[in-house]
This record gives structure tokens, sequence and C-alpha cells, in this order.
């Protein structure tokens, strides 16, 4: 295989990087307007202060685990720890025509966001030192790992045969079902049900939501890792997935609840790329039309199934993120075809039924194991840390109980 | 087969769009804003 460094898939992968990095304070900005105004600078906080955090560590050691020599198909070894070997020339093993170092740090981003997106089921409530160590232990614990088993050499997931092109199963199953399980073992808010905790502001969600989607070219048409007709191929279909769902959420609404809801459209059009994640460079615009449709519809009722158990996942990670990304895979193993992408597979849809349990092993394998290890982690940080701010701290709000700064000064 | 099972996605949407009441305002909205003071929706 040739290792020659190519100008333009290295100026691509340097640009998705930034891409993918806008996305953290995106998703900041997201949370932010959907929270209360007394939270919506612990919210942003939140995204900013772990693209941070989880910058440093996977220079340190989160590369390594992830991506490093093998042991096992379950964890990479410490061979690359403080990017020791990762230098400027090419891996053949992950990308052939960029250098080592903007593949690391292409995927830097990536672990960065996915810590982020649980920050949402615990938004309101938890103190700022527990959500450092918890993220700090997620990041390394659950993220590297199965990051490991689905993309790296070696990993057992991908010996299988698993299609997961940007991140469906290792960025949105397990930070979403990660968040279902902190939500229920964090409680739910003080006044929950009884009183408004209404979006403060519906506009800043909307900004962050675009942003989003303007991030996600870089997420899912990056992870091709070349400048070629794959990216094309994958940026088309995430275009195309994120519309039909953001179209599909609001008909749902205004069918369900009588209105076409802004935030729901915001909410929809997030839903699709989420689902559209892992396929994207696997399936064909059709297809992305039918997953964005799906994505809409499965994750609209997601919303409703959670007020109706009275679950507080605040701002819907769960619901979009791990029941989005549950399709995203079920979908790609239905709709994958190697007229796209030859190095993939074929769906059920193009005559290979087996693709479909392959995706249902990945979905299941990867939610128990981000459940289970996440409830053991908040368990450890409880013991030690204790993981919800004291009532009056609550009620006065986060910017000022845990950073001293209002957000607003009108 | 993919073609038309997305083109029914959509139109079945666009057909919903014209069946589709037009939309009241919700009555919360219209209380948040006339509860609101004076001063917070005056236009500079």
């Amino acid at each position: 295989m040739s290792t020659a460094i190519n100008g333009a898939d290295t100026a691509w992968i340097l640009i998705a990087t930034a891409l993918v990095m806008l996305m953290t304070p995106a998703l900041g900005f997201f949370y932010g307007g959907l929270v209360r105004r007394k939270n919506v600078l612990s919210t942003i906080m939140h995204s900013f202060f772990m693209l941070a955090l989880i910058s440093v560590q996977w220079v340190l050691w989160g590369y390594t685990l992830a991506f490093g020599p093998d042991h096992g198909g379950l964890i990479g070894g410490l061979d690359w720890l403080g990017l020791q070997g990762v230098g400027l020339d090419p891996n053949p093993d992950y990308a052939a025509t960029i250098p080592h170092q903007a593949f690391m740090i292409y995927q830097a981003m990536f672990a960065a966001i996915t810590p982020a997106l649980i920050t949402g089921a615990f938004a309101e409530r938890k103190r700022f030192k527990a959500f450092v160590i918890f993220s700090l232990l997620w990041a390394t614990l659950v993220y590297d790992p199965v990051a490991h088993w689905v993309w790296g050499t070696g990993g057992w997931l991908r010996g299988l045969g698993v299609l997961d092109f940007a991140g469906g199963t290792v960025v949105h199953i397990t930070s979403g079902v990660s968040a279902l399980v902190a939500a229920l073992m964090l409680g739910r808010r003080l006044g929950f049900g009884k009183e408004s905790m209404d979006p403060h502001d519906a506009t800043m969600t909307m900004l962050g939501a675009a942003m989003l989607w303007f991030g996600w070219f870089g997420f899912n048409a990056g992870s091709a890792l070349t400048s070629g007709p794959l990216a094309v191929n994958a940026f088309v279909v995430t275009n195309t997935a994120a519309a039909m769902a953001a179209l599909t959420w609001t008909t749902v609404s205004w069918m369900h609840q009588q209105r076409p809801s802004a935030i729901g459209a915001a909410a929809g059009a997030v839903a699709g790329l989420v689902a559209i994640t892992p396929a994207a460079g696997f399936v064909d615009a059709r297809a992305a039309i039918i997953i964005g449709t799906g994505a809409g519809i499965v994750c609209y009722w997601a919303v409703q199934l959670k007020h109706r158990l009275k679950v507080d996942d605040a701002l819907d990670v769960w619901a979009v993120h791990g029941v989005g990304g549950w399709w995203g895979a079920i979908a790609t193993g239905l709709f994958a075809t190697t007229a796209v992408n030859s190095a993939g597979a074929n769906g059920l849809f193009f005559g290979n039924p087996g693709q479909v349990g392959v995706q249902i092993l990945a979905v299941l394998v990867s939610s128990l194991y981000a459940g289970g290890a996440t409830w053991l982690i908040l368990k450890l940080v409880d013991r030690f840390v204790g993981l919800r701010v004291p009532e009056a701290e609550e009620i006065r709000g986060l910017d000022a109980s845990q950073h001293g700064e209002p957000a607003y000064q009108i | 087969m993919l073609l038309t099972i997305a083109l029914i996605c959509f139109l079945a949407q666009v057909l919903a769009w014209v069946m589709l009441p037009a939309t009241p305002r919700p009555a919360t909205l219209v209380a948040a804003r006339e509860s609101a003071p004076r001063e917070a929706l005056a236009v500079e």
C-alpha cells in the first residue's frame, strides 16, 4: 500500500477537524438555549471545558488506548503514550495518505464531543467537580475501549464486520445510553413536572443546531479520510438525512401537538444527523431520505415516552442520540451497498440479511457496556465527590453556585 | 424500490402539510408574553 502523503487529503482532514471542533461549542449553544437562564453558562461550560479536557487526555493516553497496537481485540496498548511514535508519516492501518498526527487530531475531536453529549442529561443539577471527574473516567473507560472495538486495528467488533462509518455506535449509542443511566442515577431536577422548565432562549438552540449541522459535514464526510468520491457521498447523504428528519419531526409534532415546533425542527435535524452517521459512507441519497424519515419519527416518540415515564433526561440525549443511534446502526445493516463503498458490505436490501444481525449485536454490546460502565463510574464519583449540588444551590442556579458568574447582565 | 419508499416518505408529508389546520398560537406563549414587564417588550 502506498504511504505517500496527499496534499488534498491532508488539507481536507485538517478542515474537517476544525469543523468537528466547532461542533462541541455548538452543542453548548444547542443545550444552553434549552435550559433555564440561571443555568445557561454552566451548560455551555460543560461543552467548552470538555473540549479542553479531552484534547489533553487524548494526547496523553486516550489515543493510544483507542488506536494503539491491539491487545486481544479489546484495547490499544500504551505504545503511543503521549503520542510517542505518532509522527508525521502516514499510518497505513488507518489513513495511508495523511500524516498520522492528522488522523490523531481528527479523532481527538470525536473523543471530545462524545462525553459532552452526555451533559444534556444531567444539566441544571450536577456538581462541576463531579462532571469533570466523571468525564475523564468515562472517556478513558468507555469511549476509548469502544472506539478500539469498532475502529481500532484488531478491534473485535471491527473483525466481525460491523459497519460504523463515523460513530453511530462509538459516539451516539455510547453517549445516549450513558445519558439515560446518568439521568436515572442523578434523579429529577427540583420542581420537575410542577414548574416550567421551558427553554430560556430558543434562538440560541436553533443557532446551535445550525452550527452542529455545519460541523457534521466534517464529522461524516471527513470520516472518508480522503478528499475523493466517498467524502462527497457522505456529505450528500448527511445533508439529505438531516433535512428529511427536520421535516419529519416538524410534521409529526404538527400532527400530534397541532403546532410545527421550531425547536422540534432543530431536534429533528440533529436526530437525522445522528442516524446517518454510521451509514454515511455506505448508503446512497435515497436511503438517506428513508433513514431521515425514520429518525424523525422514532426519536420524536422516544421523547414522548421519556415524558410519560417521567425520566428527567433534561435535554433528550437518550431519545435523540441513543434511539437515533440505534436506528442508524440498524438502518446501516438494511441499506448499505458496496456500490457506494466497495470496502463496506451489502445490507438486507442488497441481499445480505446477516449484516443486520451484526449491527444489532454491536448495538446490544455497546449499549450494555456503556450503560454498565457509566453506572459504575457514577457510583464511584458519587461516593467520593457527590454527584448533585445541594438543593439551595440548585434553586440558585449553577451559573452562580458553581461558577460565580451570571450569564447575562441585561 | 428505495426510490419509491423515499418518494412516499416525502410526498406523504407534503400531503399532510396541505391537510393540517392553520396553527393557533399556544395559550401558554400568549400568557407569558402578556405577563412580561412592559419594558422587556419595548423596542428602543
